[in-house]
C-alpha cells in the first residue's frame, strides 16, 4: 500500500467518518507493514453473531488507540469449535474476545422469558457462565494472551415493557444477575476481563442499536450508527488490556484548573465556582479528583509566577484540588516538556506514565515535538466539555483496581514525612532505624497474584530480568512445585507501604535460579531487596539447593541494579547470551542474612 | 462532485478497485471481495454517501454497477 494511503488514514483518524471512509482507511491500515504510534495487535474474535461485519470499523478506532489490528474472525457461534481447532492458535493472538449473547444462544429464552418464568432464562445464564469459563480455560492451554469476555446487553424490546423493572422476576434483573455473575467469574480467573458491553449499547441506546435488516441479512447486531462507536468501545478496552493504565495526570492551570490568567487576573479575577463558566472548570478539578481516589497521582505544570499560582491553590475558597493532594508541582517559566521530565523523575514514572492536559495548543505542540513519550490529550476549546475529553481519553482505564490503587496518594504523602526524617537523620543507619520498619515475606496465592502481575507488568528501573510474565503464567508458576513466587509486604511507622517487591525462583537440577526479582522504587535503599533475597536463598536451601543463581538482563530502564548482586554478595558467574551477567551464591558457604533493621512479620 | 463520481468513489473505498474501470457489467462475478460481507458494505456506504435507505429485498437486486446506477437515478441521483 502506498505511504499517501496510509498518511491520508492516520490523518483522518480523528474525524466523524462516513462507512465509506472507513473502509478506505482500513485498507491502507491493514496494508502497512508498520503505523507509526501504533504496536501490531492480533485480536481473535468470537462471537455468537456477526462480529466481523465490525472489521474495519475496529482497524481504523484500533489506530486512533495506539493499536495496529488485525483480526482472526471465528464463524459465529463457534466459540467451542474455533477454540478446538488450529487456525485460530495458529494465528498466535495478542488478545482474545468472547461476545455471547443469550438472545442468539437461545433466542426463546430471551424472547419468551415468561413462558417458564424467567426459569428457561436461569438455566441459560448459568449455562453461559459454565461455556465462556470453560472457553477460557481451554484458550488456557494454548496462550497466556488475555481475553476479554463480553457481558449481555438489554434487547430491544423487555418482555414488560414499562413495568419491566417493576416486577423483581424480570429480564431486566435477570439480565442484571447474569452480568453480576459473570463479573464474579471472570474476577477468579487470570488475565480475563469483562468488556462491557451492556453498558456500551446502554450509553449509545438499545432501541436503534440494531438495524433489523442487517441483522436479518447478516446476522449483524450492530446498525450502521453505531458501527463507529462499538469499534470504538471495544478498541478502547483492547488498549486498557494490552497498554495498561497512565500513572499521573498532569494538569495546567490557567484556562484548565480555573478560567482567566491568575497572574493578569488575580485571585479574586479567576473563574471557579458553582455557576457557569467557573462551573465547568470545578468540574475537571472533581473529575480529576475521582482519577486520584482511584491511584491515578496528580501533578500540575504551568507557567506562572510559583508563589502567586500556589497561592491560589492553597487560598482560593472553591477550589476542590488542594496543595497537598499534589504529587509534584512545576511552576516556573521552563519548557513544559522540560518540567514532565523532571516531573516523571521525581515520581520514578516512565515520561510515558504521565498524561498532559492542558488548555493551549502551542504548550501540547511542544510537549509532543519534545517529549513524544507523555500521553497529551487534545483539549478542546469549550470548558464544558472539558471533563468529556478526560473520560473519553481512556487513558486511566484500569481493568482492575488492587489496594495500593486506592491507597496511593495516601503513600506518597506518607513518603514526603520520610523524606522530613530522612533530612534529619546524622546517618543512613540512624534512618532506617528509625523507620522503626516491618515486614511480611509469603507465597503467592488468590488474593497477593493481582498485585504481583501489576508490578511484573510496569516495574521498569529496579527490575533485573524485566521478564513480563502474564497473569496466567504467574498462576501456573504460584501452583508450581518447583516454584517459589514470593512477595514482600512493608510497613513502617508512617505506615503500610503495601505488596512492594516480588521475587520468582524455581529449582534448576541442584541450584535455584531467581528468574524475576523486582522492587519498587519508593522503597530503594532500605535493604528491603536484602530481606527478599535472604527469604529466596532460605527457600533453594529448603529445597535441597546447593546454590541461588541470579542474572542481570540489562535495558535502557535498569542500570540501577547492574551492581545488585555483587552487593549482596553473590559471585560473577560468567556472562548471558543476549547480553547480561550471571550470578551465583554458594548457599554452603555464604549465608545471606535477613536485615537488622526490618521485624520480620508472620507473612 | 458528480453522482458518477460519487457513486465510482464508494465502488473504489469498499473494494480497493479503480473506479474509473467499472462498466455496467461490474459484478460480484468480476470483483475480487465482492461477497456477502461487503455487499452490506458496499450498500451501508451509499446509504450513507446518498442518504438514501434500501429495503432488504432491494438489498438483493442490487448485484451490479448498472444496477445499482439505475437505482440511485430513481431515487433522484444520476
Amino acid at each position: 500500500m502506498p505511504e499517501p494511503a496510509l498518511a491520508a488514514a492516520l490523518a483522518a483518524l480523528g474525524d466523524d467518518l462516513k462507512p465509506a471512509d472507513v473502509l478506505r482507511h482500513a485498507r491502507a491500515l491493514r496494508a502497512a507493514d508498520t503505523v507509526p504510534g501504533a504496536r501490531k495487535t492480533r485480536a481473535a474474535l468470537l462471537a455468537s453473531y456477526s462480529i466481523g461485519f465490525a472489521e474495519p470499523f475496529l482497524v481504523v478506532a484500533g489506530a486512533r488507540r495506539g493499536l495496529h489490528i488485525s483480526s482472526y474472525v471465528g464463524a459465529f457461534n463457534q466459540f467451542e469449535q474455533e477454540l478446538g481447532a488450529s487456525p485460530l492458535h495458529d494465528f498466535r493472538p495478542d488478545v482474545l474476545v468472547l461476545a455471547m449473547r443469550p438472545e442468539d444462544v437461545d433466542p426463546e429464552a430471551v424472547g419468551r422469558f415468561h413462558a417458564s418464568s424467567g426459569r428457561r432464562f436461569a438455566d441459560l445464564a448459568t449455562a453461559m457462565l459454565d461455556r465462556l469459563a470453560a472457553c477460557v480455560t481451554g484458550f488456557r492451554t494454548r496462550s497466556d494472551a488475555p481475553v476479554l469476555v463480553a457481558n449481555a446487553a438489554m434487547p430491544r424490546h423487555r418482555p414488560l415493557s414499562a413495568f419491566d423493572a417493576g416486577e423483581p422476576h424480570a429480564l431486566t434483573h435477570a439480565l442484571a444477575d447474569y452480568n453480576r455473575r459473570l463479573a464474579e467469574r471472570v474476577a477468579a480467573l487470570p488475565g480475563v476481563a469483562v468488556w462491557d458491553y451492556a453498558g456500551l449499547v446502554g450509553d449509545e441506546g438499545a432501541r436503534r442499536w440494531t438495524d433489523p435488516r442487517l441483522w436479518a441479512l447478516a446476522r449483524a447486531p450492530v446498525a450502521a450508527a453505531h458501527q463507529g462507536a462499538f469499534a470504538e468501545h471495544l478498541a478502547r478496552a483492547l488498549a486498557a488490556v494490552l497498554r495498561g493504565p497512565a500513572k499521573c495526570l498532569v494538569l495546567d492551570l490557567d484556562n484548565t484548573l480555573w478560567g482567566g490568567v491568575i497572574g493578569d487576573d488575580g485571585l479574586a479575577g479567576i473563574q471557579l465556582g458553582d455557576d457557569w463558566p467557573g462551573s465547568a472548570y470545578k468540574a475537571l478539578q472533581r473529575a480529576a479528583l475521582n482519577l486520584m481516589d482511584r491511584g491515578i497521582l496528580l501533578a500540575v505544570v504551568s507557567k506562572n509566577e510559583p508563589d502567586v499560582a500556589e497561592q491560589a491553590i492553597r487560598e482560593h475558597p472553591e477550589m476542590l484540588l488542594r496543595w497537598e493532594q499534589l504529587a509534584a508541582a512545576r511552576i516556573n517559566w521552563a519548557p513544559k516538556s522540560t518540567n514532565l521530565r523532571e516531573i516523571a523523575a521525581e515520581l520514578n514514572l516512565g515520561a510515558d506514565a504521565l498524561v498532559l492536559f492542558d488548555d493551549n495548543p502551542v504548550e501540547r505542540a511542544e510537549v509532543r515535538a519534545n517529549a513524544p513519550e507523555v500521553r497529551v490529550i487534545e483539549v478542546p476549546p469549550d470548558p464544558l466539555a472539558y471533563v468529556e475529553a478526560l473520560e473519553a481519553s481512556g487513558h486511566f482505564d484500569q481493568v482492575r483496581l488492587s489496594e495500593e490503587d486506592r491507597v496511593r496518594t495516601e503513600l506518597y504523602r506518607q513518603e514526603r514525612q520520610r523524606q522530613v526524617v530522612a533530612q534529619q537523620a546524622d546517618s543512613v543507619e540512624d534512618f532506617l532505624a528509625g523507620l522503626e520498619m516491618h515486614a511480611d515475606v509469603g507465597r503467592a496465592d488468590a488474593a497477593t497474584l493481582g498485585r504481583i502481575a501489576q508490578l511484573v507488568g510496569k516495574t521498569n528501573q529496579f527490575n533485573l530480568t524485566t521478564r513480563r510474565h502474564s497473569d496466567a503464567r504467574l498462576a501456573a508458576m504460584s501452583g508450581d512445585p518447583d516454584h517459589c513466587v514470593a512477595w514482600l509486604r512493608l510497613g513502617d511507622r508512617f505506615g503500610d507501604l503495601g505488596l512492594v517487591a516480588v521475587g520468582i525462583a524455581r529449582v534448576e537440577g541442584d541450584v535455584g535460579v531467581v528468574d524475576t526479582f523486582l522492587m519498587s522504587c519508593r522503597v530503594m535503599n532500605r535493604e528491603v531487596e536484602t530481606a527478599l533475597m535472604a527469604y529466596l536463598a532460605e527457600w533453594a536451601r529448603g529445597a535441597g539447593c546447593a546454590a541461588l543463581v541470579g542474572e542481570y538482563r540489562p535495558t535502557k530502564k535498569n542500570p540501577m541494579v547492574g551492581d545488585l548482586y555483587a552487593r549482596l554478595g553473590f559471585e560473577p558467574a560468567g556472562a548471558l547470551d543476549g547480553g547480561g551477567t550471571r550470578w551465583r551464591l554458594e548457599l554452603s558457604r555464604v549465608n545471606l542474612t535477613w536485615p537488622a533493621v526490618i521485624r520480620r512479620g508472620s507473612g | 462532485m458528480s453522482d458518477d463520481a460519487r457513486l465510482r468513489g464508494v465502488f473504489a473505498a469498499v473494494f480497493g478497485v479503480d473506479g474509473d474501470a467499472l462498466t455496467d457489467e461490474t459484478s460480484p462475478n468480476t470483483v475480487a471481495g465482492w461477497d456477502s460481507v461487503n455487499h452490506l458494505h458496499l450498500v451501508l456506504a451509499l446509504e450513507g454517501e446518498f442518504e438514501v435507505q434500501f429495503d432488504p429485498g432491494e438489498i438483493a437486486e442490487l448485484s451490479s454497477f448498472g444496477r445499482i446506477r439505475e437505482r440511485l437515478a430513481r431515487g433522484g441521483h444520476a
